[in-house]
């Protein structure tokens, strides 16, 4: 086993329980410990609004696969679509779902389906669909953008694996001065949403949306997680720093180097 | 306070008793009242006197309330001593005079020593007075006929004391009927000063010792067997000197009493005072008892004989049901209209004789001076009409228990001692005057004897004595005046229901009465169910739950309320609905008859504090729904209203929280300090929202009410969200910016030039990314393979075919074989189209000089798989040739044995997807990058790294122009230079000039809100 | 007794593979398992994009029956697609006949029809790309988005390389920041973008998130 399996096999190991570790300290606790996100607490706003107004939502995933890292994004963006969709179920249209890539439309229309039976919304009429508007990234903004400039459509929520291409949906959504909620892991994409969204989702905070939105304990769990992971790699790097300025550094190198 | 000393029992009574508290006799005699001087039944019914509740006596207990029912609402003149020899003079039967007058003597000359006629006009004058003003079932005409109440007369002497009484008589002796003891003044008189008063259940003789009153004489008498000879058991004087038939008034206690009501053709209806056919020959046809039975027959009255003689009375004309009384003893004889004589000590049946004097003028129309002779006046008349009992509204509660059917079958024609209490002359004059549907004047026997007559509920042995008891009389022998009108139903849910036309006259209500009428409305509904079901005029005009047909009375057969009701007389609709809320019934349509009881319900309900049942199950449903429309108002007898303790009470809606709180309507009128029984019911809203509200409110209040209202108004108002308004998309400055771009590139790629730039120092080379991909490149030779993945979308190919097109051209100026493969679908499309754009010149040919592999699937997870195992992944080109066979791939196993990897791509993921699983997987093969200038900043890293997975590359158009210059060979790149510039020149003023005037407009904005927040 | 075996087994089938191929990844043993698995996933999202064409043409037949105001363009649409299609199909039947590749309408199609468009649509990004930087500031007013701002322009001057116009200090700048502050930012959201893809891929495995339905 190399290194890199060792590292891996670690990490692994380590999330796991710290999530487990976690979910049981949070269990009896009642209040979220997080920091605010306003994108989020917009996404509950926006819901309300939408019950009160009779309005929809619009939930785009993006067009990540599921072979690639660009799939997570993409889960993470169908944990919101269902949690949505249960908060909006009160609502008198159904959110509507969009993606950019075939295996997470069907993804998409499996979670709306469970969501929805789940609520007793057996309407396959009003029931929201998951539908694959376009392959390629312009194509599928393209095809958005005509979900996006329905006047009966009050908020945006795009979520997923996103390219240049979101510039085209926030800013329709901007026209349409409806309020757009992005976010993607995508780096390129994350720039873009942060100058034209108004709420944008940076980096994880992609990945914290089940336990935003009221998804459960281990969702809070797996947040706290992140954070001591990340600690420790601040740790390690500045250690790391520290004895490459100490003059160590090529021991590290060394071994890194011998293991792979 | 003086005390009075009773004529029976010699025992002191205080002066306002009307009848003796130990024996039940009466204490005064009865006067007969002038024709036209103003009766009780005037004052009850006559709506326009003053007359208030308060005027009359205070609710009176069980005991005393059947005595205040029968006594005269005027106390009596004392009743003197009845001696034989004054058995025609009326002090003999004060008692019964006063409350029967005797009718006026037709030329009847006072019989010495003999039973004396008792004047029916004064007995049933009398009695009238006793009961009411107004009888509901004597017409205004017969009021004025009124005929003297009978003498008081006591019939409710237990049997021993009468026979004591009429022990001397004889029992064969016909003349006067079984009752002939009663007749004789001798007998009576020794009885009546010898005997000891016998303390009699007041349930059982008193009622008829005060039934006597004074109001007129009834026009109507029952009818009356023809020779009946019950005589009064009064002196003939009083029965001379009487006017009025007292009889009549006490037709709801004579059979023959409703036989008159009813048609003459009908069927007389037994009553239970054909058991009190104290006459040996009560009835003509039935057999005469034996001596040895005198003691039975004396109580025939008593006995079921008298019902079986009714049917046998049938087509007899009708008698006076003062026949039934007529003790004289050639009562027999004729149908004499017997004359009530004043009862000296035994006024009870100086009563009964002027009962039954009373209803031989009521039935024979007799007028009023006939002066009571002999007791044949008590004698039922079975063809005439019943006299109309009057009540005293004051004396009866509609609440309590209705009177029984008294027109039921169990009196009869032979109505046994009443008859013998019948003045003879009267007796006659009934029998002369035609049978006309006239209300029953003061015939009270008579009337007792109609509403038994039409009661069939009571079963004969009840425990109540047999005089009292109802007959099973059917209900079609009810007279005709107490049928109800054409147009109205009976009552379809109850058999035993009476028909109105089976209720006895005195409990016809008299539609006429406005102030009645008045009065109903002011009652609440709660009055309402337990009216009787007389009051069928307003069950007519509601609305009913079923199809039951409307069962109503006329206005005529309405009860009347004493004039002193009129108080009540709020014309308020609350009392209807009121009534329609507490009272009403769901499912109970049922309409009894008032007297449709049983025997023991009757008495039971007479005196018990209770409403009678028959009112309470009279009540209907929603029937008072609609009081807006006209409806008519039920009208309770006088006699009900006057049981009824109704204490008029300062609060009329009864919410007073005073502890002198007495309660108007329900259940619990007349009690005090009870809860108000309408404080919901009663409620009417209209009314209270009508009424003006003494509240004092401020300014503050006022304001707050004025918002309430306002949102209640606009509770249902819907509000248009307005949207915020859309945010300026500055439009302008979009077209703006793209006309300027459009222009300048475009402008300079048509009309520009190349640019001559200077090109890269070594220096500015070396560390560089182009540089080393520069050096890798020149490196290789001719025939070396090299892997080319084209990863980007068909949007980033203008950029990255400039970038590019030096790389590529140099890989071909090298010689190098060339294999394109993509993870994108339209990777393979862009290969060629590059290649027929860029590189034409090279004029590479397929699977010649390239191979394109196509489209590899499953981005990192297949780029893992052809890292490992190439040919199996891919094992055909592009077009289905052979690839691994041809020129360009011949010589590769494996991914290593390519010289080069170049990937091509706009993402960074994607790139670093080939840095992940392949240029981990590589040996010696170099991983360089043809990348788009938004991938640099995470792409250098790799190539700065250590170990360096990325060996060289190439970032945007800028690195592409650096590259081409080391190459000496211009191509897209350097021609793309100068738009590409001044590109970069108009985005940058745009941003910058565009940004500072949204910067500051945004702080301007910003101020102008926090400085509208503070003002706020 | 209705048994739902839907729920638990596809719950079963995630766990099972993805502990496979993950141990594939640290266990050489089981990297022939982890492959198979691969290649079955790589066939499956074959499949899936086949499955995901055909959902968009009968969303858009369905959306060619409502009245609403894009009937047109789905009608485009899927005559487009069909179109291309058919035109695809032509030319695999002409290449599998002749024995020679001949894909000309296909090719002309890409490139005269697919490949400017999209050129064109990031041509207009690019403009939308502009007008968002420049109106940053309206639309939040705070340190960060005055930092982008400068940023950005600094980035764009320094890409600028005329030579009577070029400052070789912005080329410097834009070096210094394309490489350390870019640089470590970029990183420091890839770290968290990991932590968070890890956090994801566990709750998977742990059967906690279900994303293909309850």
């Amino acid at each position: 086993m190399s290194a890199t399996g060792f590292t891996g096999i670690v990490v692994i190991v380590l999330f796991v329980g710290l999530m487990v570790f976690f979910s049981f300290i949070n269990k009896d606790r009642k209040t979220k410990n997080l920091r605010p996100i306003p994108a989020y607490d917009k996404i509950i706003q926006e819901i309300k609004v939408a019950v009160e107004d009779g309005s929809q939502l619009h939930i785009s995933l993006g067009r990540g696969g599921i072979t690639g890292p660009e799939f997570a994004a993409a889960l993470a963006g169908l944990g919101i679509l269902k949690k949505v969709i249960e908060k909006s179920s009160v609502c008198d249209q159904p959110p509507i779902a969009s993606t950019g890539n075939p295996v997470i439309s069907i993804l998409a229309q499996d979670t709306i389906q469970g969501s929805s039976k789940a609520i007793s919304v057996t309407d396959h009429v009003k029931n929201p669909s998951g539908e694959l508007i376009g392959v390629t990234p312009f194509s599928y903004a393209a095809g958005t953008l005509s979900i996006i400039r329905d006047d009966n459509v009050s908020a945006n929520i795009h979520t997923g694996w996103f390219g240049n291409e979101i510039i085209w949906i926030t800013t329709a959504g901007e026209r349409q001065s409806s309020p757009t909620i992005a976010g993607t892991s995508q780096l390129t994409a994350q720039s873009v949403i942060y100058a034209s969204a108004s709420d944008p989702l940076i980096g994880e905070e992609l990945f914290a949306g089940g336990a935003y939105l009221g998804e459960g304990k281990i969702y809070q769990a797996s947040i706290s997680a992140q954070d001591v992971v990340r600690w420790i790699i601040i740790f390690i790097i500045l250690a790391s720093v520290l004895l490459n300025i100490l003059g160590i550094d090529t021991f590290f190198e060394n071994v890194l180097a011998g293991s792979m | 306070m003086t005390e009075i000393i009773c004529s029976t029992c010699g025992k002191p009574n205080t002066d306002d008793q009307n009848f003796c508290d130990h024996c039940g006799a009466p204490l005064f005699s009865v006067d007969p009242l002038p024709p036209d001087s103003p009766s009780l039944r005037d004052d009850l019914f006559d709506n326009t006197d003053d007359k208030t509740p308060a005027q009359f006596p205070e609710p009176m207990d069980e005991a005393s309330r059947l005595d205040s029912l029968l006594s005269p609402q005027e106390p009596l003149e004392k009743i003197p001593e009845v001696t034989p020899q004054a058995a025609g003079s009326l002090d003999e039967f004060s008692r019964l005079d006063d409350l029967i007058p005797a009718p006026e003597p037709e030329n009847v000359p006072p019989s010495e020593g003999g039973p004396q006629p008792l004047e029916e006009s004064d007995a049933s004058s009398r009695l009238d007075d006793f009961f009411a003003t107004d009888n509901p079932f004597t017409d205004p005409e017969e009021e004025e006929k009124k005929q003297p109440d009978p003498p008081a007369f006591d019939p409710f002497l237990e049997p021993s004391a009468r026979d004591q009484l009429l022990g001397e008589e004889s029992p064969g002796d016909t003349s006067g009927g079984e009752w002939e003891y009663l007749t004789k003044p001798s007998a009576e008189d020794s009885s009546l000063e010898k005997n000891s008063p016998v303390e009699e259940p007041a349930d059982n003789l008193d009622f008829l010792s005060s039934l006597s009153d004074d109001s007129a004489p009834e026009t109507e008498s029952p009818a009356k067997e023809p020779g009946e000879e019950r005589e009064l058991l009064t002196s003939p004087s009083v029965e001379e000197e009487s006017t009025k038939d007292p009889i009549e008034d006490w037709d709801f206690l004579s059979s023959s009493s409703a036989e008159e009501e009813s048609t003459r053709e009908e069927e007389p209806v037994k009553g239970p005072v054909d058991e009190w056919d104290l006459s040996p020959d009560a009835d003509e046809e039935p057999p005469k008892e034996d001596p040895g039975k005198s003691i039975v027959n004396e109580w025939d009255f008593l006995s079921s004989s008298s019902a079986e003689e009714e049917p046998a009375q049938e087509e007899e004309p009708v008698k006076s049901p003062v026949d039934e009384w007529d003790l004289t003893p050639d009562a027999g004889k004729e149908p004499a209209k017997t004359e009530y004589s004043e009862p000296e000590t035994d006024t009870g049946l100086g009563l009964l004789a002027a009962l039954d004097g009373e209803e031989a003028a009521a039935g024979s129309g007799q007028p009023a001076d006939e002066p009571p002779g002999d007791l044949d006046y008590l004698t039922p008349d079975p063809d005439s009409e019943p006299a109309p009992i009057d009540f005293r509204p004051d004396l009866y509660d509609e609440d309590e228990d209705p009177l029984p059917e008294f027109g039921s079958p169990g009196f009869s024609d032979d109505s046994g001692w009443l008859d013998m209490l019948q003045d003879p002359e009267s007796r006659e004059a009934a029998k002369e005057t035609p049978a006309q549907p006239t209300k029953p004047q003061t015939d009270w026997l008579d009337k007792i004897k109609r509403l038994n007559e039409s009661s069939d509920l009571v079963d004969e042995d009840s425990s109540f004595p047999d005089w009292l008891s109802v007959s099973e009389k059917p209900a079609e022998e009810m007279p005709a005046e107490v049928k109800p009108p054409e147009d109205s139903h009976p009552p379809a849910d109850s058999d035993e229901a009476t028909p109105a036309s089976d209720l006895p006259a005195w409990l016809k209500i008299d539609g006429d009465d406005e102030s009645l009428n008045a009065f109903l409305l002011k009652k609440d509904r709660t009055n309402e169910e337990y009216k009787p079901s007389l009051i069928r005029g307003i069950t007519d005009k509601l609305p009913q739950e079923d199809d039951e047909p409307a069962s109503g009375l006329s206005d005529s057969q309405q009860i009347k309320f004493p004039s002193w009701a009129e108080e009540k007389k709020a014309a308020e609709k609350a009392a209807e609905d009121q009534g329609s809320l507490a009272g009403s019934e769901e499912g109970s349509d049922t309409v009894i008859d008032p007297f449709q009881i049983e025997e023991e319900e009757f008495f039971d309900d007479l005196f018990s504090d209770e409403l009678p049942g028959w009112l309470t199950s009279a009540s209907t449903d929603s029937v008072f729904e609609d009081f807006e429309e006209e409806l008519s108002q039920g009208e309770l007898p006088g006699w009900v209203e006057a049981m009824r303790p109704v204490v008029e009470s300062t609060d009329a809606t009864g919410l007073s929280e005073d502890e002198d709180y007495i309660e108007n309507y329900g259940p619990l009128a007349g009690i005090p300090s009870v809860l108000p029984a309408e404080a919901e019911v009663a409620f009417d809203p209209e009314r209270a929202a009508r009424k003006p509200l003494d509240l004092f409110a401020t300014k503050n209040h006022q304001d707050y009410v004025n918002i309430l209202k306002k949102l209640i108004t606009n509770e249902n108002k819907t509000k248009t969200i307005q949207k915020p308004a859309p945010v300026a998309t500055q439009r302008v400055l979009r077209w703006l910016i793209a006309i300027i771009m459009l222009v300048t590139t475009a402008g300079t790629v048509v009309f520009g030039g190349i640019i001559d730039t200077d090109p890269p120092t070594a220096a500015q080379v070396q560390n560089t990314g182009y540089g080393a991909l520069y050096k890798q490149i020149e490196s290789l030779y001719d025939g070396q393979p090299v892997l080319i993945a084209f990863d980007y979308q068909p949007a980033s190919a203008g950029e990255l075919h400039t970038a590019a097109a030096g790389v590529v051209d140099h890989l071909m100026k090298q010689g190098t074989y060339l294999s394109f493969i993509s993870t994108q679908p339209t990777g393979p499309a862009l290969a060629e189209h590059f290649l027929a754009t860029t590189q034409e010149k090279h004029e590479y040919i397929h699977t010649q000089q390239y191979i394109n592999l196509g489209y590899l699937p499953g981005e990192s997870a297949g780029l893992l798989s052809f890292v490992i195992a190439p040919k199996k992944i891919i094992p055909l080109a592009f077009n289905g040739s052979n690839a691994w066979g041809s020129p360009p791939l011949l010589h590769v196993d494996s991914i290593n044995d390519f010289a080069m990897i170049l990937v091509i791509t706009d993402d960074p993921d994607t790139a670093k997807i080939w840095i992940e699983q392949v240029a981990t997987i590589l040996e010696d093969t170099a991983l360089n990058m043809v990348i788009s200038a938004q991938a640099e900043p995470l792409i250098q890293p790799y190539f700065r790294s250590s170990p360096q997975l990325v060996k060289g590359y190439v970032s945007g158009i800028i690195d592409s122009l650096n590259y081409e210059q080391l190459l000496n060979r211009p191509n897209l790149a350097t021609t793309a230079w100068l738009p590409f510039n001044l590109g970069i020149i108009i985005t940058v003023g745009t941003i910058f000039i565009g940004g500072l005037a949204n910067g500051i407009l945004s702080l301007f904005s910003r101020h102008r809100s926090r400085a509208a927040g503070v003002n706020k | 007794m209705k048994i739902d075996l839907k729920s638990p087994f596809s719950t079963a089938v995630a766990i099972g593979v993805g502990i496979i191929v993950l141990a594939g990844y640290f266990i050489p043993s089981f990297t022939n398992v982890r492959f198979i698995l691969l290649r079955t996933g790589l066939v499956l999202a074959a499949v899936a994009l086949l499955v995901g064409i055909i959902n968009l043409i009968t969303v858009h037949i369905k959306k060619l029956g409502a009245d609403s105001e894009n009937s047109g363009y789905s009608l485009i649409l899927v005559i487009s697609l069909l179109a291309t299609l058919v035109i695809g199909i032509i030319d695999m039947v002409q290449t599998y006949l002749v024995g020679k590749p001949n894909y000309q309408m296909t090719s002309w199609i890409f490139t005269n029809i697919q490949l400017p468009i999209e050129t064109s649509l990031l041509a207009v990004t690019a403009i939308s790309l502009t007008y968002a930087a420049a109106s940053i500031l309206r639309k939040r007013m705070d340190v960060f988005s005055i930092v982008f701002f400068f940023v950005v322009l600094l980035v764009l001057l320094g890409s600028f390389s005329i030579p009577p116009a070029t400052l070789p200090f912005l080329h410097v700048i834009r070096e210094w920041i394309l490489r350390v502050p870019a640089l470590g930012g970029a990183r420091g959201l890839l770290l968290g973008i990991a932590l968070g893809t890890i956090t994801t891929g566990i709750r998977i495995l742990m059967g906690i998130d279900r994303p293909y339905g309850e």
